[in-house]
């Protein structure tokens, strides 16, 4: 039995070593701790509020002020990537369908690329989500834990684990392929038999006659010589804007749709979606831009000017990783180069972008 | 609330429990309150927000320190279980960390674990002291932590808290509470028709061998549930599960799919969570279904648009131009069928009407009529505005639905060919039964023209008509060339579309509906110009036909541009 006094650096190294990282690389509170300490909480607690979760972390690692403790929102939003990605599941309880809670997320992997492994879920109890001999290859990268194995036994191996293999497409939840003319044709539909819109103060535009690499400045009131089908959103009373469709005769909203049309979508997925499908039908497709940085060895940045859905994100994350952004771009990733025509070759099907070859302004 | 530590915090209530005899502080705050047990004696304490300090004095001298003097808790690594103010659990080789934070700052720390006291110094300028428990075993171990000031002084603070090291837990083999069950799509949000169809799977992930309730309810546009259908399943659910269990479910649903809108799947497992996932049918503004009305066939129109606007009407099998308003959304079937269609705004739906079985076989063939007016453009375009409705009109199951359809296509093509092709041809039309065009293919022949050119032509088609029936493309690649001549004549040398134009005016008008328009009059024009181009053309589409038993779907597919 030993007492002993501990420094606040010495408690974090403990901390991070306990929780299956590294302390010589990993930090006490960067995004990897954060998420691990987060899977131990939900491991004891789920099913639990969001704020439960958060708060049992928060507790912890509170006292630790000085050398960078991480805020609150560090931790909400640590949290919100670990249920987008799968670890946890936000549900319903059954038997108050309006109350949601987190859940762990069953044990899984998905296949990110031949030999590596996305590695999803988080078991009760404290339980490890692997053997050691496995956990000790486990790269961790933000939220994400990846595994390389050898491709021809990694399936076995990982479900002898006791992980089940999901495939890329219900991992991603990415809506099925489409051409924008049946995209946009969808929403025109919708909007034609949408009852009268009435009055709608403070409505917000996006412009899609304005350059597609300037998204900020897309945005703009409703004008007299407005005629045609929108992107659109409008404010409520309470909470953040609306996104919506909307259809304008002489710049006044004659029909007008909330989103999302889908209730188990989110409103500014289905709307940047619609809104890189009329691009599309103009022959003015939104873009992307790939080159090279220094200090990224052999990966390459790639450079959104304008934000994409949530699965498009998730597609692009399962390879790269977000980073701070290049100069004129909204988003950048740092993705390997082997990886890089994956990344094109889904951004080109499914949002129809082009690359740009050269810069543009966010 | 039974405090298992001492601390306790101003503002909160408490109840003390303690051993019979024990003497509560004498404070007008706390108060003794009835205990059904023997040799225990209960008080209940409401903390005020403001300690006096013989308030404190008079805890202290009872074993109790109030929190704001000294708090104790996890650090670093989360507790596996943590009750504030009193007791902490790991799990075994896990590092034990706590802090103690004092708000009047102490010369020195003595943790007593065990009855073995550690002394630490306390840190110069800060309140909070890390301290580390290693080697700790599994059990519950009471600590013991007191506040000392300089030596000679009385304890500034003290208190106690139990440390609970324990073995893992073991899941059980049903399901821990925590985990949670997740519903996936493949694609993700599919549509009702794509389940229906199979375009698309379902897969439940959860616990494994846990055993769920997976329910599948169609539902109405209203919303209204038509019906619910429950399963019990094991999870977890693959892909190949669902394609099984999805046939034994549309059998179970087929009296009330047509009816449906939307679907709702969603999976249980009590005390655990509930997964969900709702497929619409895909947004159709209009969409007409068959049913039955107080046991009568009967087309029902689902209207999702605001409704005002929608026109509804009606066009029988015997006379298929003409149109009759109905209103309402439902029509009953009429004996012979027909075709009833919806608009509002932008958006149709037509459907053709599947006629009486037994009044269809007791009636002698009946023949539409199709009356038309002068011969101009706007003639022209309405009756191939009309055969584009029926054409492009949904086809219901029923097969009779599809050779009433065949019927009246035939009758309009034939009498838009006639306005165009002069009185004998027209008599042809008239006279013509299609089972009987082989025998008269001579009789076509001769009436495609009499100038020298023409009767090569027709000459020309007669002789390739059994090359042409090969294939679509072969027939229009054939008659392409065959009219070249002809067709420069008529001022359509620099068209070559004129032939795919003419045979699909003489075999499937309709779908012309779908050209420019501005284009599709400058050549109807021309047909109208040179009705030998028509005849010809309709002479290579019935011979054709005649060659082929199944001519009807090849053609369909290869004429048009």
């Amino acid at each position: 039995m030993k007492v002993s006094h501990l420094t606040s650096a010495e408690v974090a190294a403990r901390a991070v070593g306990a929780l299956g990282l590294d302390p010589e690389v990993v930090e006490f509170g960067s995004a990897e701790a954060i998420c691990a300490a987060l899977r131990r909480a939900a491991s004891f607690l789920c099913p639990a509020s969001p704020r439960q979760l958060a708060d049992a972390v928060g507790e912890a690692i509170a006292p630790l002020s000085t050398g960078g403790s991480p805020a609150r929102e560090e931790v909400m939003a640590q949290l919100e990537l670990l249920v987008a990605a799968g670890d946890f599941l936000e549900l319903s309880e059954a038997s108050d369908r309006s109350t949601r809670r987190i859940y762990l997320g069953p044990p899984a992997f998905v296949c990110k690329a031949p030999g590596l492994y996305l590695l999803l879920g988080v078991r009760p109890y404290g339980a490890p989500l692997v053997d050691s001999t496995l956990s000790s290859q486990i790269l961790h990268e933000g939220h994400t834990r990846t595994l390389e194995l050898a491709p021809e036994s990694a399936s076995d191996r990982l479900a002898a684990a006791g992980l089940h293999e999901l495939s890329l497409d219900q991992w991603l939840e990415h809506p099925a392929p489409a051409a924008p003319d049946d995209v946009f044709a969808e929403f025109r539909l919708r909007l034609s038999a949408a009852g009268p819109a009435g009055q709608v103060d403070g409505l917000k535009l996006l412009d899609p006659a304005a350059p597609v690499r300037f998204y900020r400045g897309r945005w703009r009131d409703p004008r007299a010589d407005d005629d045609g089908d929108f992107v659109a959103r409008r404010p409520q009373a309470y909470g953040a804007d609306l996104w919506c469709a909307a259809r304008l005769h002489a710049g006044q909203p004659a029909h007008l749709i909330d989103l999302p049309l889908d209730p188990t979508a989110v409103g500014r997925d289905e709307a940047w979606r619609l809104q890189a499908a009329i691009d599309a039908t103009r022959g003015t497709p939104q873009q992307y831009r790939t080159h090279r940085a220094s200090g990224c060895g052999d990966a390459v940045l790639v450079d959104l000017f304008g934000p994409v859905p949530t699965w498009a994100e998730r597609r692009v994350e399962l390879v790269g990783l977000p980073v701070s952004r290049s100069t004129g771009a909204l988003l950048s990733y740092r993705v390997p180069a082997v990886a890089v025509g994956d990344v094109e070759a889904f951004l080109a099907g499914m949002l129809w972008m082009t690359r740009s070859p050269d810069g543009g302004t966010a | 609330m039974q405090v298992k530590g001492s601390f306790l915090r101003p503002g909160h209530a408490y109840c003390l429990v303690g051993r019979g005899g024990a003497a509560a502080p004498d404070l007008p705050w706390i108060k003794p309150t009835n205990l059904l047990a023997d040799d225990a004696m209960a008080v209940e304490l409401t903390v005020p927000d403001v300690l006096s300090p013989s308030d404190l004095e008079a805890l202290q001298a009872a074993g109790l320190s109030t929190v704001a003097d000294i708090e104790v808790r996890p650090v670093g690594l989360m507790a596996a279980a943590w009750v504030s103010e009193g007791t902490a659990e790991w799990l075994v080789g896990e590092p034990a960390m706590i802090a103690i934070r004092a708000e009047r700052r102490p010369d020195r720390c003595v943790l007593t674990v065990e009855g073995t006291p550690y002394v630490l110094p306390w840190p110069v300028d800060t309140s909070e002291l890390f301290v580390g428990l290693d080697g700790l075993g599994v059990g519950s171990h009471e600590i013991a932590v007191d506040l000392l000031a300089a030596a000679g002084e009385r304890p500034l603070a003290a208190g106690s808290l139990v440390i609970v090291v324990r073995e893992p837990q073991l899941r059980r083999e049903s399901a821990a509470y925590a985990e949670g069950i997740r519903l996936l799509a493949s694609p993700a949000r599919p549509s009702l028709t794509d389940l229906w169809d199979g375009r698309a799977s379902i897969a439940v992930e959860g616990p494994p061998e846990t055993p769920a309730e997976l329910a599948v309810a169609l539902c109405d546009a209203a919303g209204r549930e038509l019906r619910r259908v429950r399963r019990r399943i094991e999870l977890p659910l693959t892909s190949d599960g669902w394609s099984a269990m999805a046939g034994p479910l549309r059998r179970e649903f087929r009296d009330c799919y047509d009816m449906s809108e939307s679907v709702g799947i969603s999976v249980s497992r009590a005390g655990i969570g509930f997964a969900s996932l709702t497929a619409d049918r895909g947004f159709q503004p209009l969409r007409w279904i068959l049913t039955r009305r107080e046991r009568m066939p009967t087309a029902q129109l689902i209207d999702r648009t605001d409704g005002e606007n929608t026109r509804v009407e009606y066009l029988s099998i015997e006379y298929p131009t003409i149109t009759h308003p109905i209103s309402g959304p439902s029509i009953d079937l009429p004996e012979l069928g027909g075709l009833v269609r919806a608009k509002s705004g932008e958006s149709i739906a037509a459907l053709i009407l599947p006629p009486n079985r037994n009044t269809l076989l007791s009636l002698a063939r009946v023949r539409p009529r199709v009356p038309t007016g002068p011969k101009t453009t706007d003639e022209v375009m309405r009756l191939l505005l009309t055969h584009a409705a029926w054409y492009g009109a949904d086809l219901p199951a029923d097969p009779f639905a599809k050779r009433q359809q065949g019927l009246v296509l035939d009758a309009i093509t034939s009498r838009l060919v006639s306005l165009i092709a002069g009185t004998k041809w027209s008599n042809l039309e008239a006279s013509l039964d299609h089972e009987q065009v082989i025998e008269r293919l001579s009789e076509m022949q001769r009436l495609v023209g009499e100038s020298y050119p023409q009767r090569a032509l027709a000459a020309h088609i007669a002789a390739n008509l059994w090359k042409w029936a090969e294939s679509p493309r072969s027939l229009a690649d054939g008659f392409t060339t065959a009219i070249s001549d002809v067709a420069r004549g008529a001022g359509l040398g620099n068209r070559p579309d004129a032939g795919s134009f003419l045979l699909t005016f003489a075999g499937k008008p309709g779908r012309l509906a779908t050209w420019e328009s501005a284009d599709r009059a400058r050549l109807v024009g021309h047909a109208l110009t040179s009705p030998v181009l028509v005849r010809a053309a309709r002479f290579a589409v019935l011979g054709t036909a005649a060659f082929h038993a199944d001519a009807d779907s090849r053609i369909d597919e290869g004429w048009s541009a």
